[in-house]
């Protein structure tokens, strides 16, 4: 039973064997030895290996009861040899054993001292010696066969190594293209070292900075951000040992500045070699993977070998880059060369011919392998003597001779070429052809060409020396320029120059000498009359002076304009000098005249260049000319010249000339008349020693005369105005009458002191007011006047104003009777541009004249009592109403009689006058027939005239207007004028009452045919008593008031009353009154 | 033949205008202010009253206003006499009127017999 048992378990384990050892991977291998040993031990196994790091890898737990999966813990290599090693049960068994209290037994899976891994055996017991011998051979068996597979897999993977190592070896040693050659070795990098990533670092342009130059599964912000400083001690580091660097955790062991790109990047482990060409750093080449993880050491060997294998490359890659560059060069350098190139072997076949030459010669490749001769002969561009030419040429190139050529194309416009023959030599020596190069030299031939016409056709005299200053060429303008009459080629130059007796600026020898060495230098020169400009230049031919070339111009004419030029220029510098002393003159200006002449003194002495200079004023008072001021001799003597005088000044001053006195060496003296307009101010005397005066002084001195003449008389303009502005100052300030100055606007001005007295304003409170403000008009009831102000006519209508009667309130409140004249202020141009306005206080003269007024009433009332006493008896008396008288006392009587009534009349009179003057006339206005009132006034004077037999004779040929009158005055008007008429009038004259319609006024005219009046008397004849003046009125027994009165009354009409006259022959007294105007109603 | 009353402060334009009155035949009452005039009225009553104006007391408008307040005095005729000028006489003329002045004569202008044609006038009118 139990050998059958043994023999079936023997099957079984032989079975167990075979599947462990069939498994194809160690998940396989481990899953098949659990399952055997969990059925034939009949526990519970779990099982489990290591990865290459000797962490527990595969675990297999699939024997295990469920509640004991993810309870076990399981240990790493390290841990599970020291296990073994103590045999001490490990910290990572414990956790297991307390939850539950199996025994675990771990058999480990080694072979040949390699562990691979374990197996946990749970057991309710130890385990029996049978069970512990198979788990031993099928663990041990297990190990054979994951060694099998792990060296199988190592040789899986060292034949991909190799394949890809052998791929990029290939793509390195057969690729000269360093971008190939990179590409190739990141996509093998990857799979080779089974990493995520791989990138080339290369130096970034010189920079001691590299960065990642090609990469494969690196995203573009790391490509972008990652960096290394071959400088960083780290880096240095890494270069000196050569040697690849792992980093198994980028987190810790971080290589990278930039560690926060790494970590966004998720890589675990990298590892970087350094690309190293004689020992210079080229870049790193690097892997990287996002699982923590080791390289192994052929991993690393292989990362150094492959950065080795790159420096090569990238060395190749470069110079292969190198060499393509340079040979494109030459390839292009050659086809865009100008010259023509030609090799012609010893048989003297073409051989080789660039794209110039081609053009030069008109070959082409059927060209090639011909003859030299006949392939150019064959397309004869050029003329036949000259290909034979080139045969002899290239002979003479075989023979080992250098030949050199010219030859012409047969062009329109021919091309000219140089061809030059050398032997073209093998790299032993030998000759082995000719090179021949063909230069257009037809640029060159037409400069030379137009040389020589510049040297055949240039004013200039031209010659030419070698560089010993050997004479080589001239032209003929040399010649004739410096009169020679041999031939000076090949002779120094120096000597033609020399012998013509050419008197340089400096050494002609050394000047040579300089030029020959490379100086270009400017000389001057006389050759007998003539002036030379030398000019001596290097000839340059590649860069070497090869000689000298020297022109002479004539320029005698120019010489001789220069000089002409400097004095025309020396000539305006004076004028110049002149004329800003006279501008610097202008700018003396003032009043204080004294100051002026010491000014224009200085000025004068250094315009004329005097060292004595007066000026001499006229005084029209003394008629003598007053010298002012002086410079020199005769300063600070005020000498006084009489007009009679004979010196030159006066002379001068009379003559209103400018008068020199020329004494040659001695004294020589210009006086110069200050002129203002034709008015002659004084004289300005100048004088010096040993030089006469010219005309262009005497004019300068005319000219500071006229601007002197400005300053005095604005000098003597300035005094009088001020003096005149001083007295008006005066005036303005002393005067008892108010004067407000006023502008074109009526605001005030000016206002003086008695304005401020009148108006109770303080002047800073007038200034810049309206006028009407200020002088404030009111009528006699106290309404304000200022809007019917007689300023505006005054500054409109240019007129003055008076007026007589004019009530002014003051600012206190207080009223003053003024009389008031605005007059307007016109400028040169007759506009009004201000106006004044006087303001007389009236109030004194008016309350004198009403105490007077008031004084004459009861006077004339007082008197009029006793005289009505007297006429009243007398006319009784002389009516006999008391008894008979005798002829005698009636005549007498009647004489007292009369000179009483003149008495009374005179009364009268002046009472009315008192009336008028105190303005007490109350007119009463109404529209009134003159017919009526010239009727009664007749009638009344009817007796008066009868007595002296007089006629009356009222014409009036229409019926009159009504007229705007006070009735009782317009009687007396014409009372007064009919009165006048009769006392004037001779016995039996006639007088004339005759009435005009003029525009709208009517027009009476009272004609007598009297005495008369002399123009003289006119103006006296209204005023008052005026008629006591004249003898006449006297006799007449007028009491010189009646016209006074008329006049008053009809100017307070608003008439006018004025009269004609012819003595002896009668007088015709004429006043207007205003006609009344038809009212509509009336109509 | 009137009965006058003539009111005048000075004597001598009063024994002037008695003189004369008298001689053309008339009774003349004298009165030398207003006040005396008024009395005067009292107790009689004149055809024709001469009445001064610038007097002591009582001025002759004064008077007239007096005098035209009283009835069966209202038609007695007046002549105002004065020696005013005319510019007073010219001011006063409208009230003159209003209160029904027969005359308005400046003394001095007029003879005394040119003032008894006017009395006699303004009598003839009164009747």
């Amino acid at each position: 039973m139990k050998q059958v048992a043994l023999e079936n378990n023997l099957e079984r384990v032989q079975a167990d064997i075979a599947k462990i050892t069939s498994a194809t991977s160690p998940t396989r291998v481990l899953r098949q030895l659990n399952r055997a040993l969990a059925r034939s031990t009949k526990t519970q196994v779990a099982g489990f290996c290591f990865d290459t790091t000797g962490k527990p890898e595969v675990i297999d737990e699939t024997n295990l009861a469920t509640e004991l999966r993810d309870k076990l813990k399981y240990p790493t290599r390290t841990q599970l040899e020291q296990e073994n090693l103590s045999g001490d049960h490990s910290s990572w068994l414990k956790p297991l054993s307390k939850i539950n209290s199996n025994r675990l037994n771990v058999l480990s899976i080694a072979n040949d001292h390699q562990l691979y891994g374990a197996v946990i055996v749970v057991a309710n017991d130890d385990l029996e010696g049978g069970h512990l011998l198979l788990i031993n051979l099928l663990s041990s068996q297990a190990a054979m066969t994951m060694k099998a597979l792990h060296l199988r897999d190592l040789a899986k993977q060292a034949a991909a190594e190799t394949l890809a190592l052998q791929r990029i070896t290939r793509a390195i040693t057969n690729s000269l293209d360093g971008d190939k050659i990179v590409k190739t070795l990141l996509d093998n990098a990857v799979k080779l070292f089974k990493v995520d990533a791989a990138s080339i670092f290369l130096n970034d342009g010189g920079t001691s900075i590299y960065r990642i130059y090609r990469s494969i599964g690196l995203t573009k912000r790391y490509i972008e951000g990652i960096t290394f400083d071959s400088q960083s001690p780290r880096i240095k580091q890494v270069l000196q040992e050569a040697e690849p660097i792992q980093v198994f955790d980028m987190r810790t062991g971080n290589l990278s500045d930039q560690p926060s790109l790494v970590l966004k990047e998720g890589i675990a482990s990298a590892m970087f070699a350094p690309i190293c060409s004689e020992g210079r750093l080229i870049g790193a080449f690097s892997v990287y993977t996002k699982q923590q993880r080791h390289f192994t050491d052929s991993e690393v060997r292989l990362a150094k070998s492959l950065a080795d294998q790159s420096a090569i490359a990238f060395t190749n890659a470069e110079l292969h880059a190198d060499i393509i560059k340079v040979s494109a060069e030459i390839d292009q350098t050659r086809n865009l060369m100008q010259d023509g190139l030609l090799v012609v072997d010893l048989e003297r076949s073409l051989r080789y011919h660039n794209a110039a030459a081609g053009r030069i010669l008109g070959l082409d490749s059927t060209s090639q392998g011909l003859p030299v001769g006949e392939a150019i002969m064959e397309h004869s561009r050029v003329a036949e003597t000259s290909v034979i030419e080139l045969d002899h040429a290239v002979d003479g190139a075989l023979r080992g001779e250098s030949v050199r050529t010219t030859f012409s194309d047969r062009g329109i416009e021919p091309c000219h070429y140089e061809a030059v023959y050398s032997p073209y030599l093998g790299p032993d020596g030998d000759t082995i052809g000719v090179i021949i190069n063909i230069r257009d030299i037809t640029p060159l031939y037409l400069e030379r060409e137009k040389l020589r016409t510049i040297q055949d056709n240039i004013q200039d005299g031209m010659i030419m020396t070698d560089i010993n200053g050997i004479v080589t060429e001239l032209n003929d303008e040399w010649s004739s320029l410096l009169g020679l009459s041999g031939d000076p080629i090949g002779r120094p130059l120096i000597d033609t120059l020399t012998s013509r007796m050419v008197r340089f600026d400096r050494d002609p020898k050394l000047i040579m000498e300089q030029v020959l060495q490379g100086k270009r230098l400017m000389g001057y020169g006389e050759l007998d009359d003539k002036h030379l400009q030398v000019s001596f230049g290097p000839i340059i031919r590649s860069g070497q002076v090869a000689g000298a070339v020297v022109t002479a111009r004539d320029i005698t004419p120019l010489i001789k304009k220069t000089v002409e030029a400097n004095e025309m220029a020396a000539k305006a510098q004076r004028h110049l000098r002149e004329l800003s002393q006279l501008a610097d003159l202008t700018a003396v200006v003032g009043f204080n005249v004294h100051g002026i002449y010491q000014k224009y003194l200085a000025k004068i002495s250094s315009l004329v260049e005097s060292s004595v200079v007066s000026i001499y004023l006229y005084e029209p008072a003394t008629q003598e000319l007053v010298r002012q001021a002086a410079l020199g001799e005769k300063e600070g003597d005020s000498e006084r010249l009489a007009i009679t005088d004979s010196s030159l000044v006066v002379r001068a001053f009379v003559a209103r000339k400018r008068l020199a006195s020329n004494s040659g060496t001695d004294q020589s003296t210009l006086a110069v008349p200050i002129m203002h307009h034709s008015k002659t101010l004084g004289v300005i005397l100048v004088g010096r020693k040993r030089q006469d005066y010219g005309e262009h002084e005497a004019r300068l001195l005319g000219l500071v005369a006229m601007r002197l003449s400005v300053l005095v008389e604005n000098a003597s303009l300035f005094h009088e105005v001020n003096s005149r502005r001083e007295r008006w100052e005066a005036v303005f300030r002393f005067t008892d009458e108010g004067i407000v100055i006023f502008d074109r606007e009526a605001r005030i001005v000016g206002f003086n002191p008695a304005s401020v007295a009148i108006t109770q304003y303080d002047v800073v409170d007038a200034i810049g007011k309206p006028f009407t403000r200020i002088v404030k008009t009111i009528s006699a009831e106290g309404t304000d006047m200022s809007n019917v102000s007689p300023i505006k006519r005054a500054l409109q209508e240019g007129v003055t104003i008076t007026k007589s009667e004019q009530l002014v309130e003051a600012r206190t409140g207080g009223r003053i009777w003024t009389e008031i004249s605005y007059s307007p202020i016109f400028d040169d141009a007759g506009n009004v541009t201000s106006g004044i306005a006087i303001i007389r206080n009236t109030q004194k003269d008016r309350e004198v004249e009403e105490i007077k007024s008031d004084f004459i009433s009861i006077v004339s009332h007082e008197l009029r009592t006793p005289l009505t006493a007297i006429k009243g008896f007398l006319s009784m008396v002389l009516k006999r109403d008391f008894g008979e008288l005798t002829d005698k006392q009636s005549h007498y009587l009647s004489r007292v009689y009369q000179s009483n009534q003149r008495m009374i009349d005179l009364v009268e009179d002046l009472l009315e006058s008192s009336h008028i003057e105190s303005g007490k006339i109350n007119l009463s206005v109404n529209p009134v027939a003159m017919e009526g009132i010239i009727a009664e006034v007749v009638a009344e004077e009817a007796g008066k005239a009868a007595a002296k037999q007089i006629l009356i004779k009222v014409n009036r040929r229409q019926r009159l207007p009504l007229i705007l009158a006070d009735e009782t005055r317009l009687r007396q008007i014409l009372v007064n004028l009919v009165d006048n008429a009769i006392k004037y009038s001779l016995p039996e004259a006639e007088i004339k009452v005759d009435f005009k319609v003029k525009g709208d006024e009517l027009v009476t005219t009272v004609t007598d045919e009297g005495v008369g009046i002399t123009p003289s008397q006119f103006d006296r004849l209204f005023t008052k008593f005026g008629r006591i003046y004249n003898p006449m009125s006297v006799q007449a027994g007028g009491t010189g008031l009646g016209l006074y009165i008329v006049k008053n009354l009809v100017e307070a009409h608003g008439g006018r009353v004025w009269v004609t006259s012819r003595e002896g022959r009668g007088s015709r007294f004429s006043f207007s009154l205003p006609i009344a105007k038809q009212l509509p109603l009336l109509k | 033949m009137a009965k006058i009353l003539l009111v005048e402060d000075d004597s001598i334009l009063v024994e002037m205008y008695q003189a004369k009155f008298e001689l053309e035949g008339h009774e003349i009452e004298i009165a030398t202010n207003g006040e005396e005039c008024l009395q005067k009225l009292d107790h009689f009553t004149p055809e024709l009253i001469l009445l001064d104006i610038l007097m002591p007391k009582l001025n002759g408008f004064h008077v007239l206003k007096e005098i035209k307040k009283r009835p069966g005095m209202r038609q007695i005729p007046v002549i105002l006499l004065t020696n005013l000028g005319e510019a007073e006489v010219d001011m006063n003329r409208e009230l003159a009127s209003a209160l029904g002045v027969s005359d308005y004569l400046i003394k001095s202008h007029h003879t005394p017999d040119e003032v008894v044609s006017k009395a006699v006038k303004a009598l003839g009118k009164g009747k």
